[in-house]
């Protein structure tokens, strides 16, 4: 069953049924939450505003105009932009302790790489940040996201290269302060006779 | 033993953790190791990633709420708009009518009540002429 079919399934009284659409689509929701806001309190009450947003305005949806994914994570894009758009009034954000959810692959070794390129995306301008996690991560075709953003599709391909290049800058800055805490030298611990 | 090869033995042990914790860093961001692969690493990690297992039924719940909500909502609707669908145009009938009964009235008056006519011989209204037998 296709998403359309579940949707008019739902439309005609059987709740019970966007079941099956949360479950197909919570991980990309989620993920894309995740990657734009963080803070992983705010993550799932954002993705569950997102889906019941989504219930309640399942009715304007147009499968001729986009598919259910994308008009899901468009409906995610505005709730995220307003989210962040409320913290930075309230100016708590930049304190805010920014924490990724526990990986167990997570091992020491990459946990710094991986804090240092999740501050970068945290660090980017939403606009960049939408269009890197929405092609990099939930691997949107770049025409789908023009589309979905109502943006060209050279902004949004520009846009994403230069996240890129931030990240790879990022990555190389991070390659070089390493080396240089190897090149220096032990402290001297000779100790005379 | 002299005590430059004690110390410098006793500095090895620290020296190769803290190297081997640094190579470890490397490794993920060696030079020779495309960046590309590096972000990839990551990126890889973050598609991974994956609400609670109870979220759907969170969400769940929620929709029941607003199911139930939305049917109580519109069983009061309708008796809300039918209520109002009856009193306004009882009182916009009701005044509209009340409005043309008194213009008929001022309408009917004006038309039965006689004209004072002015009498040119008398040089007096009518009205004021005496009656001469």
């Amino acid at each position: 069953m296709n998403d359309e079919q579940i949707i008019e399934r739902v439309l005609r009284g059987d709740a019970d049924a966007y079941r099956l659409l949360v479950e197909r689509h919570e991980r990309s929701v989620f993920g894309f939450v995740h990657g734009m806001v963080r803070n992983v309190s705010d993550v799932e009450d954002l993705a569950q505003e997102v889906f019941m947003a989504a219930f309640k305005n399942l009715g304007s949806f147009d499968a001729r105009r986009a598919k259910f994914s994308t008009w899901l994570l468009t409906i995610a894009h505005n709730r995220c932009c307003n989210h962040l758009k409320r913290r930075s009034q309230r100016s708590s954000d930049m304190n805010e302790v920014m924490s990724g959810l526990p990986s167990p692959d997570k091992a020491t070794a990459n946990r710094e790489t991986w804090d240092r390129l999740d501050e970068a995306l945290n660090n980017m301008s939403i606009e960049q940040r939408t269009a890197f996690i929405l092609a990099e991560i939930q691997q949107i075709p770049v025409a789908e996201i023009a589309a979905m953003e109502g943006l060209p599709l050279g902004t949004v391909k520009s846009r994403i290269s230069r996240a890129k290049e931030r990240l790879r800058r990022e990555l190389k800055d991070l390659e070089s302060a390493e080396t240089d805490r190897m090149g220096e030298e032990p402290p001297d611990r000779r100790t005379s006779p | 033993m002299t005590n430059t090869v004690r110390a410098a033995k006793a500095w090895t042990p620290a020296c190769s953790e803290d190297c081997r914790a640094k190579r470890k860093i490397v490794i993920v961001a060696e030079p020779f190791m495309n960046t590309n692969e590096t972000i990839e690493m990551w990126l890889a990690e973050k598609r991974k990633l994956a609400p609670s297992t109870n979220f759907s039924q969170r969400i769940m719940a929620s929709v029941e709420q607003s199911v139930a909500s939305r049917s109580t909502v519109s069983k009061a609707f309708p008796q809300q708009s039918l209520s109002t669908s009856q009193s306004v145009p009882y009182w916009v009938t009701s005044a509209a009518v009340i409005v043309c009964t008194m213009r008929t009235a001022c309408f009917l008056q004006m038309l039965i009540e006689p004209a004072r006519e002015y009498s040119v011989v008398a040089q007096k209204m009518i009205s004021e002429v005496p009656n001469v037998e």
